[in-house]
């Protein structure tokens, strides 16, 4: 490991504008004495803050070299920034991740890496990219675009959870044992020929792992390689592979897109690199005048997603009538274009009032030839994915909203083939390299007994959870951002995954065990990326040609070629190897691909017409869950904690319903006890099996349907994930895994608490009406008069000058409701970046959840089919803030810049403040939420007895200490962002517009500028958090003071509205009000 | 003892008959009796139980506040939006029931409504035990009790000063002069009581506490007259703080932007309320107390028939504002107010509001009945309904409001927890000890106060034809001459007239050093020994102005001069926000200057006084009235004034030693 600190690059492009070489003359060499001296100083200063503040800096030192000559990059006390990656099924994302003193402290997106460099789209503006401002010009770029997976991954690094030892039998065993072992298979296998050898796997991008596998099946031919998600995204690839002819796979270029299609593809939420569609399908919804054109998308659905509720047109329909509906599509869509040879089939029944939307639909696509985009989701079958390519190749859009990527067909065999041989006892070592099969594999595989039948068990895991029990070797997974690895994203870019810290646990690699099960001579997992770039640098050919005919041999050969060394070098630093992006391939339709269609669309059209709503059958629907995802993140507090984007319900999932299917079952109305909803408890029967779990009536929903979201349930997770409501794996069998009919639901007469932080949805009352108007609709309540005194701050000095007009910056943000689309991701950067704490279940349900930032969900229309508005809401830094009057001790002030100051250190918790503010931004440390275990929150520390020691005692000795575990604290200590204050019971916090990230601009900038001058930081230097995160790139923060900036563009804006202006309190975020774009020649809603 | 004689009054005409404030059952002496007879007996069982339930439900109550401070005020139901709960609601409650002590001692004093002196040393009482109740709240609720004391304007490690625009600072003004000015008018008033205890004092111990308290009190008339001019002050200051205080306490509502808060009305609405709660509790508490201690005559049903009839105007004041605020947020037009005062109506909390309404609204309309107020049951349960209802008032306004804000988003609903209701259970343990404690050791009734209003009806009137013969035993001290060793001559008189006649003679004759002592001060006595217009209120002028000026300039140099820091863009310095703050000082300091100003012209506190050696002054607390000439007096003539004071009906001329 010593290798790994040296050898990672920081990310200096981005650190460069924030900390600046010349901040702190970093001494040349230990020979000058000044600097010297000054190092000293400086190292001795930060040891006394780390004393004081974050205790416990992991940098191992027998283990890591020190920094007997300084990096040239590094400056003692300012963060660095490594880019890397974090592998995600089938593709990556790109990231830049902070380090400070040597462990990861906030995840970002990483902008340079051409997935977020999105070019313009002159097609969409009539003036060719006139409607477009000048920063847009400049390049259209994301901050980063993340997903709140990769936000939230951070705290997952830190679990205390995660398995630390390795085991045989569920016994510690030592490391060396466990790794004796693998060798021993190795050597068992390599008689056989790998005969009885099977590896179980979960998807991967990694071309190291490719070319692993590809080296292992030369070794062991015999071997068996399976992979199992039970989320998987690779229907896509399959439908167009058939299609095609070829191995490729789909590219949604949803920014070129001005009509857009789905059928339950909720490509903004749960597909596969969703991060990045919400960033192209933003971008088509860009609008700066009333007379820009912007992306119409039509949906068809049977739960709400978020993309359902970013559909200009939205039907609602239950899985089972979706084949109808698309065949129906088909049916009015392709004759026109000349496809007519194979479409007359009987045409599909649709419900009555459907025949309408569809036709509308229909007339847009064909009007829209070449900028329209038919999706299919993962959940809909191969047909549906075939029709949907048929439409697009009909229409015209293969190749400009969509286009077709090269893939690797995959060699694997799926998990039932595995559950055969495992069944006819043919497995001698099964190896399980991530994954947790024994909770989430089908139901009717029954795979806890079934993994019994192996003799030998090896597991990966990242967790000691249920899949532990039935292993018998048990080795702990390192996690991504303490791994060597390399994966491909979405476009088909190589890259890298650097460690940023000593494995925690002493993690191993999936390719390290992977190489070590194969008998591989090198098993570092460094080298064996090292050896892959080698190899695809080669074969690339763009970046390197000196490597000569024999490069990617073998490490060791290419670690003397400098120019290697610089790619390599290079492809660390940037975080991707440039011009490795998989191009688009020309494709043309398989001779069989007509077959294929009509096929497809006999077997859709042809389905029995499902029986209407209301007759009594019922659809279930499994989705892949907006937090837990397929239930890997179950552990993860952030993830918990997290509303639901839909539903708002943190800690668990539920049953969801259709207020008309709860009416027909029955359902009692939800009781409440204080602010914990007690939701009836449904006992939901498929096929023989039952799971028991709480309904809840969501609106928006396709009568009868439920949706069961996996990831929950789970029986042993750790101690953040388990125990939530119920498990819909339990329900899920290999043939139907995305949705089945025929469900029976049952009500149990007992109910099951819910922590919801938004309760109040109802529409119908005027009061709701009124507030989803505020969120939509500028300009309904009259201005605010002009005070009776002038604002302090507008008040001239001396020379004439008022402190407003001394100040650099005037900080604001604006908000576009447009382009949000509700995903969360936000959330949780601010939870990371501001070290918000978690506060349990049981704190939720009192509503004392501590988000700064927090999305409102606002519902328009009625309340079966409502419109839904999501309004990210935090502090507003108002200018008349009606929070500083009201402290009694000055405890939250304001400045010139217009940042409304929280300062924790006086504040006594009057609590005031909270009450005066009218949008409730703020947030009340009721408890020690980051000293204390969720579960003794309650409990005096006068009563409390941890570890041998009385709490009092504890105190006493340390009063910074918690009442946690030791183990738990220290690895809490490491997570939280050394910049801002973790604060402590008793005092009010809320959103600062990330005051830790302007003061570092601030400071770089005035560096840069000088003794003399006084400059502003330029547009874009500064981002907070929530900015930065957001894949939409909804959220802007600047200058209001420089008119040229973005900010100050969107601000003059006819959308931009502040919330509840008639108050006066004058915010400083402002919003931009969301526009539909509905079809003229359409009904808003059929039913 | 002397025998109590029955006292004879030609029956008034049968239009004017009225029930006596205070029934006479044997001249002001058997007043004495009476009320001190509750601190000097032996102690009643039924104290003992009290005493002890309250002393479990106090500890009870530091418990569950030691819990709150180690833990956090998590504990507690208060959740996002309702930061604020029963803490603030107990809070806003108790100093409403604070409110009636002050009102009755000063308000109805300034209204001449003599049927008060019954019942005001109680309220006073009352008062205070119930606002550091109520104090007791807002402290222990703040996250962080421990910095409580960063609310005080004095220099903290942080290097700032309280931010005076906050109602949250004007409430700690208005609440510590509340305090203080309370204490100060509650113990001026057991001044000449404290006297009482002592002269009656059997033992060592409680001679010389009461001793000491009571500051050498003599009942000297020259005493009586500032200390009657600093009681009138006094009382035309807490008139004005009184309703100050319940304004302020109003303002950490009405100032805040919140849709049912943000309310002109709030301020009387709120003043109101307090009395109405006040009296309530008033109410409450003397109904049993005047069984139990046996004060039917002295608190009569009058006296409860009047505080009912005064209950039911302010039920009437109450009920007013609850309607005025449904129309005014029907009349606005605003959609948030309007929206506010249906949720409180119709909203989760409609039992409540509609509880309160029954309780503070209906229930009081009893009081129409003579039956129902001479009733002391049904003035109980009325009385306890009124709190109740008042209870909920404060609970609608508090959390109604809070739980039902601007964006639907953030609603929510509260309740509390087994820790609020315990700790509000604590405030009564805290009430109810310190009450009792009160009820052993201090006159329940303010004894001279009462000793006035009964003098009207009795032959002890100054005014009364009336006069008494001179006793039997009432010769002449056989000691001849004035010895070197006396302070001077003491002549006796049974009846104020007597010494109002004597005292008139006496300052004819010119002389300077005489003093005239009574039990209570004398209407007319000051003419007759031609006193002066005290000087106490120039004491109160100038501390009020000082106080004035000194509020005004510590929140100017605090906020503007000393630490400018923008504030939710209000000006730096407003006088209009720093007038609450301002005037609460101007009180305080106006109440410090008269009641030291009555205490520096009276030249006390003393340790001892000579008359106090003498055998019988001890009466001159009790019912009798004595003439003292001082011996240095240069016109005394020993012999000729004995026998003027002889002549004027002394029942006994005797000389005191110095």
């Amino acid at each position: 490991m010593k290798r790994d600190s040296a050898l990672r690059i920081p990310h200096s492009a981005v650190h460069a504008s924030v900390a600046p070489q010349s901040a702190l003359r970093p001494p040349d060499s230990l020979d000058d004495p000044v600097s010297r001296r000054e190092f000293l100083k400086l190292m001795s200063a930060s040891f006394l803050l780390a004393g004081v503040g974050l205790s416990g800096c992991r940098r191992p030192e027998e283990k890591v070299v020190p920094f007997s000559a300084q990096p040239g990059d590094y400056v003692h006390g300012l963060p660095q920034y490594y880019a890397t990656a974090m592998p995600v099924r089938g593709s990556a994302m790109p990231l830049l991740v902070k380090v400070v003193e040597g462990r990861p402290v906030k995840i970002e997106g990483n902008p340079e890496h051409p997935i977020n460099q999105i070019p313009l789209t002159p097609s969409l503006s009539p003036g060719g990219g006139e409607g477009l401002s000048p920063n847009e010009r400049k390049g259209a770029r994301t901050h980063g675009a993340t997903d709140l997976f990769a936000q939230a991954s951070l705290l997952g690094l830190y679990d205390p959870d995660r398995a630390q030892r390795c085991t045989h039998k569920g016994q510690t065993v030592s490391r060396e044992r466990a790794l004796d072992f693998l060798a021993q298979t190795a050597k068992a296998g390599a008689a056989t020929g790998g005969r009885g050898v099977c590896f179980l796997m979960g998807r991967s991008s990694s071309p190291s792992r490719a070319r692993l596998e590809r080296l292992i099946r030369e070794k062991l031919p015999l071997a068996r390689w399976h992979e199992y998600e039970p989320v998987d995204f690779d229907i896509h690839r399959q439908a167009a592979t058939l299609a095609y002819g070829k191995p490729v796979r789909p590219f949604f270029r949803l920014e070129q897109a001005q009509r857009i299609v789905s059928l339950d593809g909720d490509f903004l939420g749960s597909e596969e690199d969703a991060y990045r569609l919400v960033w192209s399908y933003a971008r088509g919804r860009r609008v700066e005048t009333p007379a820009d054109q912007m992306s119409r998308l039509y949906v068809v659905e049977s739960l709400l997603t978020i993309t359902g509720t970013n559909a200009d047109h939205r039907l609602r329909a239950r899985p089972s009538q979706l084949p109808a509906l698309l065949a129906r599509l088909a049916q009015e869509v392709l004759p026109p274009l000349g496809w007519n040879n194979w479409v007359p089939e009987p045409p599909a029944a649709l419900p009555a009032g459907w025949q309408q939307w569809v036709a509308g639909c229909a007339q847009d696509l064909l009007a829209h030839r070449g900028r329209g985009l038919v999706m299919a989701g993962h959940r809909q079958p191969l047909a549906a994915h075939l029709l949907a390519c048929a439409l697009n190749h009909a229409l015209g859009n293969v190749g400009k909203t969509v286009v077709f990527l090269p893939a690797q067909a995959p060699e694997a065999e799926p998990l039932d083939t595995l559950a055969a041989a495992l069944r006819a006892k043919e497995v001698e070592t099964l190896v399980i390299l991530g994954g947790n099969p024994v909770y989430d594999a089908p139901a009717d595989l029954d795979w806890p007994a079934l993994q019994r039948q192996a003799r030998t068990v090896i597991r990966l895991g990242a967790y000691e959870d249920e899949s532990f029990a039935a292993a018998d070797w048990h080795l702990p997974l390192a996690h991504y951002l303490e791994s060597w690895g390399d994966a491909r994203t979405a476009d088909g870019t190589v890259v890298p995954i650097q460690p940023l810290i000593e494995p925690l646990f002493g993690g191993l690699t999936e390719l390290e065990v992977l190489a070590r099960v194969a008998g591989l001579p090198a098993a570092k997992p460094y080298d064996l990326v090292r050896e892959t770039f080698a190899e695809l640098v080669n074969v690339a050919g763009a970046e390197v040609r000196t490597l000569g005919p024999s490069g990617g041999a073998s490490a060791n050969q290419t670690a003397a070629n400098p120019a290697f060394e610089e790619a390599w070098n290079k492809f660390l630093h940037d975080g991707f190897l440039a011009g490795s992006a998989a191009q688009a391939v020309e494709v043309e339709l398989a001779p069989g691909a007509a077959r294929h269609f009509r096929e497809a669309l006999r077997e859709l059209s042809s389905q029995a017409p499902a029986p209407p709503a209301g007759s009594g059958q019922v659809d279930v629907v499994f989705v892949r869950d907006y937090r837990v995802d397929d239930g890997r993140y179950a552990n993860n507090g952030w993830l918990q904690e997290l509303p639901d984007p839909i539903t708002k319900i943190t800690w668990d999932n539920v049953i969801l319903l259709s207020p008309q299917t709860a009416q027909e079952l029955g359902l009692p109305q939800q009781s409440a006890e204080g602010n914990r909803v007690l939701a009836p408890v449904v006992r939901v029967e498929l096929a023989g099996r039952a799971v028991e779990g709480p309904a809840w009536v969501q609106p928006g929903l396709a009568d009868g349907v439920v949706g069961l979201a996996l990831g929950y349930g789970r029986p042993k997770a750790g101690r953040v994930g388990q125990g939530s409501s119920y498990n819909a794996y339990l329900l899920r069998a290999c043939t139907s895994p995305h949705h089945a009919v025929g469900v029976k639901l049952t009500l149990t007469g007992r109910t099951y608490p819910l922590a919801c932080t938004q309760t109040h949805w109802a529409t119908g009352s005027d009061s709701q009406r009124a507030a989803g108007e505020e969120a939509g609709a500028p300009g309904r309540v009259a201005p605010a008069a002009q005070p009776l005194y002038p604002n302090p701050l507008d008040v001239p000095d001396a020379q004439g000058l008022t402190p407003k007009q001394k100040a650099l910056h005037w900080w604001g943000m604006a908000i576009d409701l447009n382009a949000c689309v509700g995903c969360s991701t936000c959330v949780i950067a601010c939870q990371s970046e501001n070290n918000v704490p978690i506060v349990g279940k049981d704190q939720v349900s009192r509503r004392r959840e501590m988000h700064w930032l927090r999305l409102d969900r606002q519902y328009v229309g009625p309340e079966a089919d409502p419109q839904v508005v999501h309004q990210p809401l935090m502090c507003q830094h108002c200018e008349a803030a009606p929070c500083e009057n009201v402290c009694p001790v000055n405890a939250t002030v304001h400045e010139p810049e217009g940042l409304n100051l929280m300062v924790y250190n006086r504040c006594i918790g009057s609590r005031f403040c909270s009450n005066n503010c009218p949008y409730k931004a703020r947030r009340f440390n009721f408890f020690d939420y980051h000293r204390r275990a969720r579960d003794q929150l309650y409990r005096s520390p006068l009563a409390s007895f941890n570890e041998g020691e009385w709490e009092v005692k504890r105190w006493f000795k340390s009063r910074d200490r918690g009442s946690l575990p030791q183990a738990e604290w220290d690895l809490l200590q490491l997570a939280n962002n050394p910049d801002v204050t973790v604060r402590m019971r008793g005092v009010m916090e809320k959103c600062t517009y990330c005051l830790q990230r302007l003061q570092q601009a601030k400071i770089a900038q005035k560096v840069k500028a000088g003794p003399s001058a006084a400059a502003a930081v330029p547009d874009g230097a500064v981002l907070t958090a929530c900015q930065q995160a957001c894949p939409a790139g909804a959220i802007v923060f600047g200058n209001l003071k420089d008119p040229d900036s973005q900010i100050s563009r969107l601000k003059a804006q006819g959308r931009a509205f502040v919330l509840l202006e008639s108050l006066g309190t004058k915010p400083r975020t402002t919003y931009l009000a969301r526009r539909r774009n509905p079809n003229p020649a359409m009904p808003p809603s059929p039913c | 003892m002397e025998t109590a004689v029955p006292i004879q009054l030609a029956p008034p005409p049968p239009e004017l008959a009225r029930v006596p404030l205070v029934a006479d059952r044997g001249g002001v002496g058997w007043l004495s009796d009476t009320i001190a007879a509750i601190t000097e007996g032996k102690t009643p069982k039924w104290w003992w139980i009290a005493f002890t339930i309250s002393l479990l439900a106090l500890c009870l109550g530091v418990a569950m506040v030691l819990y709150l401070v180690t833990t956090g005020v998590g504990v507690w139901g208060v959740n996002h939006p309702v930061m604020w709960g029963w803490a603030i609601v107990n809070f806003v409650w108790w100093i409403g029931i604070g409110h009636a002590g002050t009102l009755i001692s000063a308000i109805l004093f300034l209204l001449r409504q003599q049927w008060r002196t019954a019942v005001n040393r109680a309220a006073e009482a009352m008062t205070i035990f119930a606002v550091i109740c109520a104090a007791v709240f807002p402290v222990i609720h703040v996250g962080r009790v421990w910095f409580a004391w960063w609310l005080l304007p004095i220099p903290t490690a942080n290097g700032l000063w309280p931010q005076f625009h906050s109602p949250l600072m004007w409430d700690v003004f208005a609440i510590g002069t509340y305090f203080t000015v309370s204490v100060l008018f509650w113990y001026m008033g057991l001044l000449p009581d404290l006297a009482v205890m002592r002269e009656r004092a059997r033992n060592k111990a409680r001679k010389f506490c009461y001793g000491l308290f009571a500051l050498g009190w003599t009942g000297s008339h020259r005493h009586w007259h500032h200390y009657q001019k600093a009681y009138l002050v006094l009382a035309g200051l807490c008139t004005p703080l009184v309703l100050s205080v319940h304004s302020i306490v109003s303002l950490d509502f009405a100032a805040a932007q919140l849709p049912g808060w943000h309310s002109t009305i709030f301020p009387p609405y709120f003043v109101a309320g307090a009395i109405f709660s006040g009296l309530a509790m008033v109410l409450t508490l003397v109904v049993p107390l005047r069984k139990l201690c046996r004060l039917e005559d002295v608190i009569t049903t009058r006296h409860v028939e009047v505080m009912c009839k005064v209950t039911l105007a302010m039920s009437a004041l109450v009920g007013y504002a609850n309607l005025m605020e449904l129309f005014t947020a029907w009349y606005s037009g605003n959609p948030y107010e309007s929206r506010a005062l249906r949720q409180q109506a119709f909203g989760p909390y409609w039992w409540a509001y509609w509880t309160m309404m029954a309780c503070t609204v209906a229930a009081p309309q009893a009081f129409w009945f003579k039956r129902a107020r001479a009733n002391p049951a049904a003035v109980f349960g009325v009385a306890l309904l009124i709190n109740v209802g008042m209870w909920l008032e404060r609970f609608v306004i508090v959390v109604g409001s809070l739980s039902r804000d601007f964006l639907p988003a953030n609603w929510s609903y509260y309740a509390p927890t087994w820790v609020d209701v315990c700790t509000f259970v604590g405030s009564f343990g805290l009430f109810f000890t310190l009450f009792l404690l009160f009820l052993r050791f201090l006159p329940l009734v303010a004894i001279a106060e009462v000793k006035s209003v009964a003098a009207h009806v009795s032959r002890f009137s100054p005014h009364s034809q009336e006069d008494s013969a001179p006793a039997e035993d009432g010769k002449p001290d056989a000691a001849g001459g004035v010895e070197t060793g006396a302070y001077g001559l003491l002549a006796e008189f049974e009846t104020p007239a007597a010494a109002l006649r004597a005292a008139e003679a006496i300052r004819d004759q010119g002389l300077r050093r005489w003093d005239v002592f009574t039990p209570y001060p004398v209407r007319g006595l000051g003419r007759a020994m031609g006193l002066r217009n005290s000087g106490v209120g120039w004491f109160a002028l100038v501390g009020g102005a000082l106080g004035f000026l000194a509020g005004m300039a510590m929140v100017w140099f605090m906020n503007q001069r000393d630490y400018p820091i923008p504030i939710g863009g209000k000006p730096l310095f407003s006088p209009f926000s720093a007038l609450p703050t301002a005037f609460e000082t101007m009180v305080l300091l106006a109440a410090f200057g008269a009641l030291l100003g009555m205490l520096w012209l009276n030249r006390l506190p003393r340790l001892h006084h000579p008359l106090l050696k003498h055998r019988r002054f001890a009466l001159a607390t009790r019912d009798r009235f004595f003439l003292v000439i001082a011996r240095d007096d240069p016109k005394c003539d020993e012999g000729a004034a004995r026998k003027l004071l002889a002549a004027l009906g002394s029942c006994r001329v005797e000389l005191v030693e110095d």
